[in-house]
């Protein structure tokens, strides 16, 4: 009895010592810094810098700062880029918005893709948006690539306080 | 019952008529017998250079929309056609890829194709002197192009005839962008190219060339928002009779064409220069 009483009050104790410490993630890098980490890990292959051009997503209006990496050439879809917001609030909105564009984006170019690089759009059809605090990043990227992508941004942005 | 005798009047009159008669009828078999030995008309003489195919009587132009199109003029030469510089989709790419004209005078990259859309601006294509993957801006901010030759309309199509605004408005994103880059280079739309009656790509290739005819119509209204921006008819001079792609210019697949059919483009790009002073 005395036995399970201890075993119970360590569980209950290591359960608030978790509880107090609170994954959060940094908002001090540029997007630029973390785009640069992924081409430095090796993410996407050979790419082109079309950093803070906005023309690029049309009527889809970008009030952050981002860094756009694109394929060197037209004969793949690789794809990401990490954008910058004020709050987590703004990078949820912007996320959604983001994800909305992905989707239409596939829907205009799929027949297109289809004709000419069919084995490239599973890459857009699967594209992701992921937020990390006031941080929003889009990979359009193989699914290893893509969840490599994410889980660099996240080691990288990861601090985690303690109460 | 006797039969009255006729009259000398009467004589002669009957015997005028039998004669006019008999002159007519010897006319009209006169007629009938040079007709027939007349040697047939003789085929049109063929041009000289074998590459070239005697033009065909090309389509009317609505009266609106002729101030935006480029009227015929002499041939401009090879001197009017090497300032000319292409970008558009893979039927563009192509007249690099079949050997009509230099690298240098088409912007491409490794694809060979592409798209109108609002990133189209910023894909890449291969710096005719560097040869390195390039923004596609970045070269024509470079380069300054002369004149410059756009196709587009067959890749997203389908989008496009559904909603011709949209085609309108990508259009609008990428003049708006060579302008910003180059603002005095002379930009000529040409007509989306028309398809085979047998083609790979789409099912019913009839309704996809009625569907190239409805963007078609809207580049003069597209050219008319700007300065500096002009069409022309090219694919006019690749149709067959029922306003399909001539056989003779598919390459196969019913949209790509042969070499013989970017040389009658370029031969009509000539004759259709843009004269004012460059």
């Amino acid at each position: 009895m005395k036995k399970a009483l201890a075993l119970l009050c360590l569980v209950a104790a290591s359960l608030l010592v978790f509880a107090a410490c609170k994954e959060s993630y940094r908002n001090d890098l540029t997007p630029y810094e973390l785009a640069d980490h992924l081409e430095t890990e090796g993410v996407g292959g050979l790419l082109r810098q079309m950093d803070d051009q906005v023309g690029f997503y049309g009527e889809l209006q970008i009030d952050s700062p981002f860094a756009l990496r694109l394929a060197e050439d037209g004969s793949n879809l690789d794809e990401f880029a990490v954008f910058s917001c004020e709050n987590e609030t703004q990078a949820k909105a912007l996320a959604k918005r983001l994800n909305d564009y992905l989707k239409e984006r596939y829907e205009k170019d799929r027949d297109w893709y289809l004709s000419y690089i069919p084995e490239e759009l599973p890459k857009l059809q699967r594209a992701e948006v992921k937020t990390f605090g006031n941080y929003v990043a889009y990979a359009i990227l193989s699914q290893n690539e893509r969840n490599r992508a994410f889980d660099l941004l996240h080691q990288k942005l990861l601090q985690i306080k303690t109460a | 019952m006797k039969m009255r005798r006729w009259s000398i009047e009467e004589r002669s009159a009957g015997i005028f008529v039998l004669a006019l008669l008999f002159c007519s009828l010897f006319c009209f078999a006169l007629a009938m017998a040079i007709g027939k030995n007349e040697p047939e008309e003789s085929a049109p003489e063929q041009v000289q250079d074998k590459n070239i195919l005697p033009m065909q009587e090309l389509p009317r132009v609505s009266p609106a929309d002729a101030a935006y199109f480029l009227a015929a003029t002499q041939d401009a030469g090879l001197a009017y056609q090497n300032r000319l510089t292409f970008f558009g989709e893979s039927t563009t790419a192509h007249l690099k890829s079949r050997g009509v004209l230099p690298a240098s005078q088409v912007l491409a990259d490794e694809s060979g194709t592409k798209r109108l859309s609002a990133r189209l601006p910023f894909e890449s294509v291969r710096d005719p002197e560097s040869g390195k993957s390039t923004c596609f801006l970045e070269v024509i901010e470079k380069k300054k192009p002369a004149i410059l030759v756009l196709s587009f309309g067959l890749n997203g199509l389908l989008n496009y005839a559904k909603d011709t605004g949209l085609f309108k408005q990508d259009y609008n994103t990428l003049l708006d962008s060579i302008q910003s880059a180059s603002p005095d280079t002379k930009i000529i739309l040409q007509t989306v190219y028309p398809v085979a009656k047998e083609c790979d790509r789409f099912d019913d290739p009839t309704d996809t060339n009625r569907k190239i005819g409805m963007l078609n119509a809207a580049l003069p209204e597209i050219a008319s928002n700007y300065e500096n921006v002009l069409c022309v008819d090219t694919a006019s001079v690749l149709k067959d009779l029922d306003g399909s792609l001539d056989p003779a210019f598919d390459q196969g697949d019913g949209y790509h064409l042969t070499a013989s059919a970017y040389k009658r483009i370029l031969q009509y790009l000539r004759t259709h220069a843009w004269e004012e002073e460059l």
